[in-house]
């Protein structure tokens, strides 16, 4: 009886899951930068080809800011997204171009350094103990040199339309990396709801004694959000160099603080134990619609970032008063 | 001398479920020194953050220097002249000792500008008062806790201190350190303040006070004056209480060793410790307060390291001693502050009574979300767990209701061992019964269970066998018959008799 | 609390606009501003070596704003070929990304080492002067390439005068658009003097004609940012009649990555742009622009890195260029008529 209780209560919640999860604000805040949009320049905004494209903009940085939630989740960060990004996507490039490699291993490799890099990130926080401000600046600049070391500071370009196809394609009259984002935003989700794992990520960032003392690998989950982490980095940035097609050592600079923009404004919060996957892409959105509705209501360049972080600001408090009141 | 400083009277405190103090009376005369002594839990802290103003009175009254006081806040008591050194003490680790006796008063030139040459001076006449022999510029981290200890009597006599209450100011010091601090006390005394005592040890009890009085269960047993009384009639005082029929301890047949810990040593407070548990035996760990009974707990489930020593359980030898390790081998360890060790508090109660047990509702890694389901409601419903539904945040459950769930995630591993720390701490009355039954429920289907308790009624009233700790070493060990208050205090405080 | 956060935001933002105006003012005057050190033809530093120095033991040490920026690598290739001409050692050092700061502490350790010659393009003009004058008092000369600092005690400076290309890039555009209309302005990082002399050189320029220039806009120096602001704001603005990026930033990414400028230019728009690395080039070929102005980065290199050795050497020929010691570098423009020529003076990527 108890039990059926429960079910009916659960089917009626989904409306009321929407209500109460942290992802409102962020919906009410882009209901409403839509309309002011769509009521100042009317049909530049709602026009197809500007959608699509503010979409495809904005999801390599979701891609990241999906990796960087798992860590915010843990009580952690990660600043070293930017540089492995662009490490990971020059890599990628240098294999096809003068490794000779096919895109399917050249793409590979980007990924494994990447995740290399996160690795390496998850080892100095868990095995040296090394606070993850500082592990990962040391890492931020590692990646950032060794792009430079590797490429010289020359761009890498004439890649194969294949390549390419990844960050300029479509898919069903989709752009591929909107569906990257999605695909991965769903693997995420499923990861982060369905799994141990996932379970466990919450619990490490809710209180790391009790889940210690509950059996759960703190380090080894710490290792592994950072390794995810480094890995979302390097598919955002393989992903961006198919979409300009070339690959640059100062791709990503200072991205990483793009990709803590989106998942704090998505609702996770620095303390850790709280976010899911849907706020950092609604963070993401938020930026992106931002900055193109800038561009449509052609804001002078120099005003630009006064008002970006008014709304960064309006997204966060919105959800801390909306909080307080209950 | 026999001037009264202060009078307290008819206190009485209600926390939820639990009545702490009930008509308490103290007097306490100008520079005599004054035991007070109790059991854990009589009501000696719950009196003294009365009489500092951190928590408020129900009922009583306060009489100061002859003038009724009510006390609202820490800063009214500091003001009339009182000054609590606590346990724990309140020093800023890294700051100098000068910087420290004058926190919140510093001392300035200017109105903004701090006075250094000033503070030194004067922190330095402290000092000298109370016969330590330091540079005030010294950081406080790198004194001993003795030091420390009479840093903060320093500071109580720089805000002049007409009454200095000591919670177990000698529990971490060593011999010499006690007779410094002695000394102190008797110059204290001579220069007319008023001093309390708190302290399990007897014989420190004998060699300082004027006076001493006994709580228990929160009532004021009696007032002596210290030398017309002896030892065994204070132990009686304190413990002296029957046994109530709240602990429905049920006989059942004990069987083979489950849990075997040999020679362990761990940290610094765990010192060459063996014991063994059987199937269906309650195995209580009786001791004060720092006696190394949790630190145990904790190496034998594989969250702190140990250094050395052999911990089997159902005849396999633990071999990396790690948490998840003793999970699998169905060791259940129920930590004594559920809200910094046993929850998660943003979790909801699902999530919480499945965190230890997420292998057992999965497959390949992913969680069974029905499964998970059932087991929660399925816990909620065996513990009577009062909560909204599954997807409560544990945060808004009460503190026994909070309790029940972290024993359900213990449940849910279907553990053969259970380690309970503290399982009753600051829970009421029904929600204490209720976890007793479900002790001698787990006991009669062959869990063998481990209770640490700092209420020695409750570890005689539920434990086939007492083990005695103090100091990080096991003391002794008491069978169900043998047990009794006055045994075990005898065991503690004949050893401190011993030590001085 | 609510009103409170309210003045938190209205002052924050008024800050944030006091900012924007404020760097706007200071990016001025570091063109016109007069270079006080001129003291003589020679501008010898206090040099207590009376030896002249063999060949093959002079260093001169090349220190571009950043190792990461790729605009520098045709001034890096003529400095070292110049050096190797020259039979003397060239060093290529310098901040891993555009920091004042990290390059003062790159020149500091240039002063420590003592070489001969430092060519410096600086990050910014104020923070430089210093570290640049402290190295001539300590008997290193140093000429500056790029981007100047016109108050320290430099030798000379070879570089653009990036205000004649802003100037240069209106006027093709006039050309381009003879009946006017609309035209974008793609910067890079604000404030920085470089770019903010090259709006102010197009806008002065196009001021009274039938030219409506729109509010500048950024990629921030960021590849992918620019891409995207050009194509939104491209397609967004289907009366636009031309861009003016005052900086190549697009042009580094694949041609296929354009599409929304594929079509502009398909549509009758024009685009000029400044910067004429090899990358860029192809990009006349396909018609996505009309035209490149490019900085002469090999002139600078090789002019600085020889005025130097003269001056090392006590050559009296050494030319130090006008009053101020400015050595024009001059520019070059490749548009669909020579860019194959421009193209084979570029080495490749």
């Amino acid at each position: 009886m108890e039990l059926n209780g429960k079910s009916i209560s659960n089917k009626t919640s989904i409306l009321n899951r929407v209500k109460n999860s942290s992802s409102l604000g962020d919906i009410i805040i882009i209901l409403v930068m839509c309309t002011l949009l769509t009521v100042a320049v009317g049909n530049k905004f709602l026009s197809i080809d500007n959608l699509i494209s503010v979409c495809r903009q904005f999801s390599f940085y979701a891609i990241m800011a999906i990796g960087m939630c798992c860590v915010i989740i843990t009580g952690g960060i990660d600043l070293s997204v930017g540089s492995v990004f662009a490490f990971s996507g020059v890599v990628t490039c240098m294999a096809m171009t003068d490794w000779k490699l096919s895109v399917f291993s050249s793409v590979l490799i980007g990924c494994i350094s990447g995740l290399a890099f996160g690795f390496l990130n998850g080892l100095f926080i868990t095995k040296l103990e090394l606070p993850p401000f500082i592990a990962t600046l040391g890492t931020m600049s590692i990646a950032r040199g060794l792009s430079y070391g590797i490429t010289g500071g020359y761009p890498i370009g004439s890649l194969p339309d294949s390549f390419k196809f990844i960050g300029l394609g479509y898919i069903a009259n989709i752009p591929t990396p909107i569906v990257l984002m999605i695909v991965l935003a769903m693997v995420f989700s499923f990861f982060l709801r369905k799994t141990i794992a996932g379970r466990w990520v919450y619990a490490v960032g809710g209180n790391e004694e009790a889940a210690r003392i509950s059996g759960i690998k703190v380090d080894a989950i710490k290792i592994l959000v950072y390794s995810l982490c480094g890995l979302m980095a390097a598919i955002a940035g393989i992903a961006t160099a198919a979409r300009l097609g070339v690959g640059q050592s100062t791709a990503g600079q200072g991205y990483e603080l793009d990709a803590i923009a989106a998942v704090i404004i998505g609702g996770a919060s620095v303390s850790g134990g709280v976010g899911n996957v849907i706020g950092p892409i609604l963070g993401a959105a938020i930026m992106g619609i931002l900055r193109n509705g800038l561009v449509l209501m052609s804001v002078s360049a120099y005003w630009q970032q006064a008002v970006i972080g008014v709304v960064i600001i309006l997204a966060v408090s919105f959800d801390k008063l909306r909080n307080k009141k209950k | 001398m026999d001037e009264e400083l202060l009078l307290m009277r008819n206190i009485t405190k209600n926390f939820p479920g639990v009545q702490a103090l009930k008509n308490v009376n103290l007097t306490l005369r100008k520079g005599e020194v004054h035991a007070l002594i109790g059991e854990n839990g009589a009501g000696k802290s719950t009196l003294m953050k009365i009489l500092s103003g951190v928590y408020q009175k129900d009922g009583g009254s306060i009489v100061w220097e002859g003038k009724e006081l009510e006390l609202h806040s820490p800063m009214q008591a500091t003001n009339a002249g009182t000054s609590i050194i606590y346990q724990e003490l309140n020093l800023m680790p890294n700051m100098s000792v000068a910087e420290n006796i004058f926190i919140g008063r510093e001392r300035k030139k200017h109105r903004f500008i701090l006075n250094e040459k000033d503070t030194i001076l004067e922190a330095e006449r402290y000092i000298h008062e109370v016969g330590l022999n330091i540079d005030v510029r010294t950081k406080v981290e790198e004194l001993s806790i003795a030091k420390r200890q009479m840093v903060e009597v320093a500071k109580a006599l720089s805000v002049r201190a007409k009454l200095i209450v000591m919670d177990e100011p000698t529990s971490s010091l060593t011999d010499r350190e006690i007779a410094i601090l002695m000394d102190v006390i008797r110059r204290l005394r001579t220069q007319g303040v008023t001093v309390v005592f708190i302290s399990h040890k007897l014989s420190e009890v004998f060699e300082i006070s004027d006076r001493v009085t006994v709580l228990r269960d929160g009532e004021c047993i009696d007032t002596l004056v210290t030398k017309d009384c002896d030892e065994s009639q204070l132990i009686q005082m304190m413990v002296g209480r029957p046994l109530t029929d709240i602990f429905p301890k049920s006989e059942v047949p004990i069987g083979d060793t489950l849990l075997e810990v040999r020679n362990l040593c761990a940290g610094k407070l765990v010192k060459d410790v063996s014991f063994e548990l059987k199937k269906g035996e309650i195995l209580g760990f009786a001791g004060l307060v720092g006696a190394g009974r949790s630190e145990v707990m904790r190496a034998v489930f594989g969250v702190d390291r140990l250094t050395s020593g052999k911990i089997i359980i159902d005849g396999q030898t633990l071999r990396y001693h790690r948490p998840s390790e003793s999970i699998k081998k169905g060791l259940g360890f129920m930590p004594e502050d559920r809200k910094l060790q046993g929850l998660i508090l943003g979790m909801a109660v699902r999530e919480n009574t499945t965190l230890a047990s997420l292998g057992e509702i999965s497959n390949a890694c992913i969680i069974n979300s029905k499964k998970e389901r059932e087991v929660s409601l399925n816990y909620i419903e065996k513990l009577s767990i009062k909560t909204t539904g599954i997807e409560q945040k544990v945060n808004n459950l009460s503190g026994g209701n909070q309790q029940k769930v972290v024993i359900a995630k213990w449940l849910a591993i279907k553990p053969k061992v259970l380690i309970l720390d503290e399982p009753t701490r600051g829970i009421d009355v029904g929600a204490k019964k209720e976890i007793y039954a479900l002790m001698g429920k787990l006991a009669a289907e062959g869990v063998g269970i481990i209770m640490i308790s700092s209420e020695l009624p409750e570890v005689i009233g539920m434990s086939d066998r007492i083990v005695v700790m103090h100091e990080g070493c096991v003391r002794g060990t008491l069978d169900r018959k043998e047990a009794s208050q006055e045994a075990i205090m005898n065991i503690i405080l004949r050893e401190n008799m011993r030590k001085v | 609390m609510k009103k409170m956060l309210a003045w938190v935001l209205v002052a924050a933002t008024m800050f944030a606009v006091y900012g924007c105006t404020a760097g706007q003012k200071t990016s001025q005057p570091s063109a016109e501003a007069p270079a006080k050190t001129i003291s003589g033809a020679t501008a010898a530093p206090a040099a207590d070596i009376p030896v002249v120095k063999e060949d093959k033991d002079i260093t001169i040490a090349v220190v571009p704003k950043a190792l990461d920026n790729a605009i520098f690598l045709d001034a890096k290739n003529a400095a070292e070929e110049k050096g190797k001409e020259l039979g003397i050692k060239i060093e290529w050092v310098g901040p891993t990304k555009s920091d004042a700061a990290e390059q003062v502490s790159v020149v500091e350790g240039l002063i420590e080492r003592k070489v001969d010659g430092i060519l410096i393009s600086c990050n910014d003009a104020d923070a430089l002067k210093d570290v640049i004058d402290r190295a001539v008092d300590s008997g290193i000369y140093v000429g500056i390439f790029d981007s100047d600092s016109p108050n320290s005690k430099r030798a000379f400076y070879a570089g653009t005068d990036n205000y004649a290309i802003g100037k240069l890039a209106a006027e093709k555009v006039k050309e381009l658009i003879p009946d006017g209309g609309k035209v974008a302005i793609l910067t890079g990082v604000l404030g920085a003097p470089n770019l903010e002399e090259r709006i102010r050189g197009f806008k002065e320029t196009v001021k009274g004609s039938n030219i409506e220039v729109l509010p500048v806009q950024t990629g921030e120096d960021d590849v992918q940012k620019s891409v995207e602001i050009v194509s939104q704001y491209t397609a967004a603005n289907p009366d636009l009649a031309a861009w003016f990026f005052d900086g190549g930033w697009p042009y580094f990414a694949d041609p296929d990555a354009l599409p929304e400028v594929k079509k502009f230019m398909k549509n009758g728009g024009h685009i000029v742009s400044i910067d004429t690395c090899e990358p860029m080039m192809q990009f006349v070929g396909m018609g996505m622009v009309d035209l490149l102005i490019g900085q002469n980065y090999p002139a600078m290199g090789s002019i600085g890195v020889e005025t130097l050795y003269k001056l090392i050497k006590g050559d009296k020929s050494v030319d130090l260029g006008d009053a101020t010691h400015y050595i024009d570098t001059g520019y070059e423009l490749a548009d669909i008529n020579n860019w194959k020529e421009v193209l084979a003076t570029k080495t490749p990527w």
